[in-house]
């Protein structure tokens, strides 16, 4: 982490709070995160609701009496060495989360751009401020290089004719900050960094319908509503434990193969795409598995997932049977080297026992491999195995 | 031995113009008119002045910085000696090299080097050029006492007698390096005569106050050279009557015998007592000459002043030919 | 013809005998012995005593001579065996071989050559393996060259005799025994190679590898195994290190946006501290990324072989540095 954005203040200026009074909530990259006061004493606060704040920057003082406070309103924002030490100290949002390395390239304020010469040179000739170009793909993360600044180019370049077909135009900016920065920038890593390949066959699913159907109907023994999704989350952790190869994570150098499956799962929210993690999804019952799903799903969408659960699954589950989508080809998780792709069913007509024509659900199935690691034959037996188990739901649980 | 009187009123002028252009030089640098150090060679000019007396077209010279006024026995022409001195583009040098670095291939003067001794190899180097030419000639390699403590003159030495090169390696012996006296840096006598013999080489060793003497040994020295039969060394005792640079005091060294020195071992006084006794150029004529130096000297330096200096635009140029 | 880089030295040098006169060689064990190389064998047979002269262990005054003798009309090419003896000579070519001519005006030439064998090989220890170049690209004045192949080796030896400037002409001693293929009547045929001009061994478009002597082959099996990695490295032989030919690296650099130096020297001060300097101040806005220098350990070069090949860059060295700089 190294900025994060002020949700709210839970309490008003100038109030007593105590040590451990929840104060503030502050949204980073993933989450939005409670901010227990370090201090006890009388709030000033310095950065009002909606503020981006890098970390390590004051947002409030906190003095230990009213007459410090009184004489801190009375005297003007005293600057961090002027302070009325000991009494006021600053309560960094970041304090108790993860240090992160030092300030980003882009911001609105004014803080140092890094970029290269190279990279300077083509803003400059573009006439493009580096501050609005996001970094992120130089050897540390954080220099612009020339190839972000191109990416840029490309972006704005797409988005120009759009603008100018338009008669009455009007452009509104929206910063790319918190959870949709680290999306942009992940998916951008994730394309330049492994070797993607997307391969897909359609498999008739009527059974597995028609079984999920069953367990609705149990619901209330089950004390859970089994979703399709879940039968196929189960599909692909039993096909993960038979392959292990598509059940890793690899870092360029070497490739890590894992005895559990650990199933990211790609959520679609609001504030932009979640992917929280089902931890040892393969020891579930169809019932736990469907609990931690829904779970999951929710607190991710309402921005409570807690730190550890994202960014360590070892392979990931992306659905979009929600929507007239019959296929897309997913963008790796990394370090994950598979992400595997449902779209929605559809009835098709297909050919019966005897050549008659008869109603039956397809759905298209498809998976995203790194083809440095997954090679065609393996993401071969891996359709192979996964046909098979969606085509006979029943082995599915068994 | 005889001398023409012609012989001994060219010795005499070159003796006093040297001097002249000596004491000019230290004069200048009072008035601040000079860059870098003067290191002034009054009364050493017999040594030079003896030897270089021998010499023949074609020959070559390492000089040294200390007389700098050597070039203009060998033929530069005052306004170029003056302009070199004084970094202008019409020193002999372009006025780049200045006291320290005189060169002028035209005249035979190959050039100096800074590093004291460093130099020694060159002389070597063009006697080399001679011996693969089969000309006539040799070369005249000046080094004072301070110099012949280094170790790349006698790898010259040692490299020219083992080739039979023909180079007289001169010794002018004026007692001191900087303020060193010889006596407690080289434990022989003479400084470089004595170490002759290690590279098979005759040495002669010279009053070097008495210009005819020096004359004389250098003639015996540079003619065996010239037989070729190899390289030989000449030695001449003399005494720094100055400071090693314009500005030092010599508080390390005893007055009276610098007085000494001054007053009995004057080479140009003695001269000249000697020609107007024998009747060559009277007291008068001396004079005479040093009036019309003096006159040819200001008008030199008047020419070299007027001179225009090297420009910015111009720093890189001759560096690479 | 499968071409030694000692015989391409040794036939240079024998073919400008033969054009002018007024070439000498000499140096420590030239003669008779033709060279500890053998770089000079046949010399004195051909030429004679006069032209081809062994002289006493005294490298100041082989230098310092063949200064005297340049300036008076001679064309000395001059050994100083190791190059590590340049330094007992490093007054002499440092003030009298870089600035003689400057100092002392426009009529003087120093048409002189000197040779040295350079680099480690086989456990020469730390006083014969040295690589000199960076020392003298101090001293203005100076030519300075380094031939990573055969028929460079020969064109460059060739020009620098013939060039009224001096230079200080280093060899490094591993490549001695490396052929080249050259066609006969290439090779034969009185070809020169012009100095400061750079050659590019080979077209890349993702990394700028300026490679010195004997980097450049190494340079070149790293492009290649890079190559199957999908990047492709350019790599530029300097062959002359002064005046350097920035012209033909800074379009390489401005082609790639990349640069790295390679060299068998220590990385401290050495030719890459001062490319990259170079590069840094000259083509700022080319360089996509810090430019990086690949070059020997700074210690002492160890007596220890496997220590001597660890303390040298090696081609997966020059891999890795190029990896790192994709990243």
């Amino acid at each position: 982490m190294v900025e994060g954005t002020i949700s709210e203040w839970k309490v008003s200026e100038g109030a007593l709070i105590q040590k451990g009074d929840a104060i503030m909530e502050y949204e980073n990259e993933k989450n939005t995160i409670e901010y227990e006061s370090v201090h006890g004493g009388y709030l000033h606060i310095l950065e009002a609701a909606g503020e981006t704040v890098e970390v390590g920057r004051p947002i409030a003082w906190v003095t230990e009496t009213r007459e410090e406070y009184d004489a801190l309103m009375g005297g003007g924002a005293p600057d961090t060495a002027a302070a009325p030490a000991p009494a006021a100290s600053p309560a960094p949002p970041a304090a108790p989360v993860q240090a992160a390395a030092a300030a980003e390239t882009v911001s609105q304020g004014q803080r140092r751009v890094r970029a290269t010469g190279l990279a300077r040179k083509m803003a400059r000739e573009a006439g493009v401020d580096l501050r609005d170009v996001p970094a992120g793909s130089g050897p540390d993360g954080r220099r612009i290089a020339a190839r972000d600044v191109t990416a840029y180019l490309e972006s704005r370049k797409k988005a120009v004719p759009a603008a100018a077909a338009a008669v009455e135009d009007e452009v509104t900016a929206i910063p790319w900050t918190g959870v949709r920065k680290t999306i942009a920038r992940n998916m951008m890593a994730s394309l330049q960094q492994s070797a993607q390949c997307t391969a897909m066959c359609e498999v008739d699913v009527t059974d597995l319908l028609a079984l999920r159907q069953k367990y609705v109907e149990a619901e209330a023994y089950l004390g859970c509503r089994v979703t399709v999704n879940d039968l196929l989350c189960m599909a692909v952790c039993k096909v993960l434990k038979k392959h292990p190869t598509v059940n890793a994570t690899f870092d360029g150098q070497t490739l890590y193969t894992h005895r559990h499956v650990h199933l990211s799962l790609a959520v679609a929210t609001e504030g932009g795409l979640m992917v929280p993690v089902i931890k040892n999804a393969d020891t579930l019952t169809l019932a736990e598995l469907s609990l931690a799903a829904r779970d999951l799903g929710q607190r991710a969408r309402d921005k409570q997932l807690r730190g550890g659960e994202q960014g360590c699954g070892t392979c990931t589950v992306s659905n979009v049977g929600m929507f007239p989508i019959d296929m897309s080809t997913p963008i790796l998780n990394p370090p994950e080297v598979g992400i595997f792709g449902f779209g929605r069913a559809v009835k098709k007509p297909a050919f019966g026992p005897e050549g008659t024509l008869v109603p039956r659900s397809m759905m298209w199935v498809y998976l995203t491999f790194d083809h440095r690691v997954v090679d065609g034959l393996e993401a071969g037996k891996v359709f192979k195995d996964l046909q098979y188990l969606l085509e006979h739901p029943q082995l599915i649980t068994a | 031995m005889q001398y023409s009187k012609e012989f001994l009123l060219e010795i005499h002028r070159n003796l006093l113009e040297t001097r002249l252009l000596e004491e000019k030089m230290k004069d200048l640098y009072a008035q601040g008119r000079v860059p870098g150090h003067v290191h002034s060679g009054v009364g050493q000019e017999a040594t030079y002045v003896g030897t270089l007396s021998t010499r023949k077209p074609g020959d070559y010279f390492k000089l040294t910085h200390r007389p700098t006024a050597m070039p203009r026995m060998l033929g530069t022409p005052l306004e170029m000696f003056f302009g070199e001195l004084l970094a202008k583009k019409t020193g002999n040098s372009g006025g780049r090299g200045g006291s320290l670095h005189i060169g002028e291939l035209r005249t035979g003067v190959l050039g100096m080097s800074g590093t004291l001794g460093c130099d020694a190899g060159v002389a070597v180097g063009a006697a080399l050029t001679i011996d693969m030419e089969g000309r006539d000639n040799i070369v005249y390699m000046f080094m004072g006492d301070g110099t012949s403590s280094r170790g790349p003159v006698y790898e010259a030495m040692n490299l020219a007698a083992a080739w039979k090169l023909p180079v007289l390696f001169i010794c002018e012996n004026n007692q001191y390096a900087i303020s060193t006296h010889v006596s407690t840096s080289i434990p022989v006598e003479n400084a470089l005569a004595d170490r002759a013999a290690g590279y098979g080489m005759p040495a002669r060793v010279t009053d070097g106050t008495d210009v005819l003497a020096v004359y004389e040994a250098a003639k015996e020295m540079s003619e065996y050279v010239r037989d070729r039969k190899g390289p030989a060394v000449l030695e001449c005792k003399d005494y720094r009557w100055r400071g090693h640079f314009e500005g030092d005091q010599c508080a390390y060294r005893p007055a009276a015998a610098a007085r000494e020195w001054m007053e009995n071992r004057d080479c140009v006084k003695n001269l000249e007592a000697m020609l107007a006794e024998q009747g060559v150029l009277t007291a008068e004529e001396a004079a005479a000459r040093r009036t019309a130096f003096d006159a040819e000297m200001e008008s030199a330096i008047a020419q070299a002043e007027a001179a225009p200096s090297m420009t910015p635009d111009e720093i890189y140029d001759g560096l690479y030919a | 013809m499968k071409v030694p880089y000692v015989k391409a030295i040794n036939d240079a040098l024998k073919e400008e005998m033969r054009r002018d006169g007024k070439i000498v060689v000499y140096g420590e064990d030239v003669a008779e012995f033709g060279g500890i190389f053998g770089e000079t064998r046949g010399l004195l047979e051909e030429f004679g005593p006069k032209r081809v002269r062994n002289t006493p262990i005294a490298e100041t005054a082989i230098v310092a001579s063949a200064v005297g003798a340049a300036i008076t009309g001679l064309r000395p090419c001059v050994e100083l065996m190791y190059a590590d003896f340049t330094m007992v000579a490093f007054t002499e070519i440092f003030h009298l071989v870089g600035k003689w001519r400057y100092m002392h005006g426009p009529e003087y030439k120093l048409p002189l050559v000197i040779r040295c064998a350079s680099g480690a090989s086989n456990g020469a220890g730390s006083e014969h393996s040295n690589v000199v170049e960076s020392l003298f690209m101090h001293a203005p004045g100076l030519t300075i060259v380094t031939p990573s192949c055969a028929y460079d080796a020969k064109g460059l030896l060739k020009s620098a005799i013939r060039s009224d400037n001096p230079v200080l002409f280093c060899e490094p001693k591993q490549l001695y025994q490396a052929k080249q293929d050259i066609a006969d009547d290439v090779y034969e045929s009185d070809y020169t190679i012009p100095l400061g001009v750079a050659d590019v061994k080979r077209p890349g478009r993702d990394v700028t590898l300026v490679a010195v002597g004997l980097m450049v082959p190494r340079a070149l099996e790293a492009a290649e195994k890079l190559s199957a990695e999908g990047i492709e490295v350019e790599v530029i032989d300097p062959r002359t290190l002064a005046p350097l030919d920035t012209e033909t690296i800074y379009r390489s650099i401005q082609k790639t946006h990349r640069a790295a130096i390679v060299e068998e020297s220590g990385k401290t001060a050495g030719i890459g501290a001062e490319l990259a300097a170079r590069f840094q101040e000259e083509q700022y806005d080319e360089l996509d990324g810090p430019v990086v220098r690949v070059a020997a350990l700074d210690v002492p070069m160890p007596y220890n072989i496997p220590m001597e090949k660890h303390a040298i860059p090696n081609v997966e060295r020059i891999c890795d540095s190029v990896r790192a700089m994709m990243k």
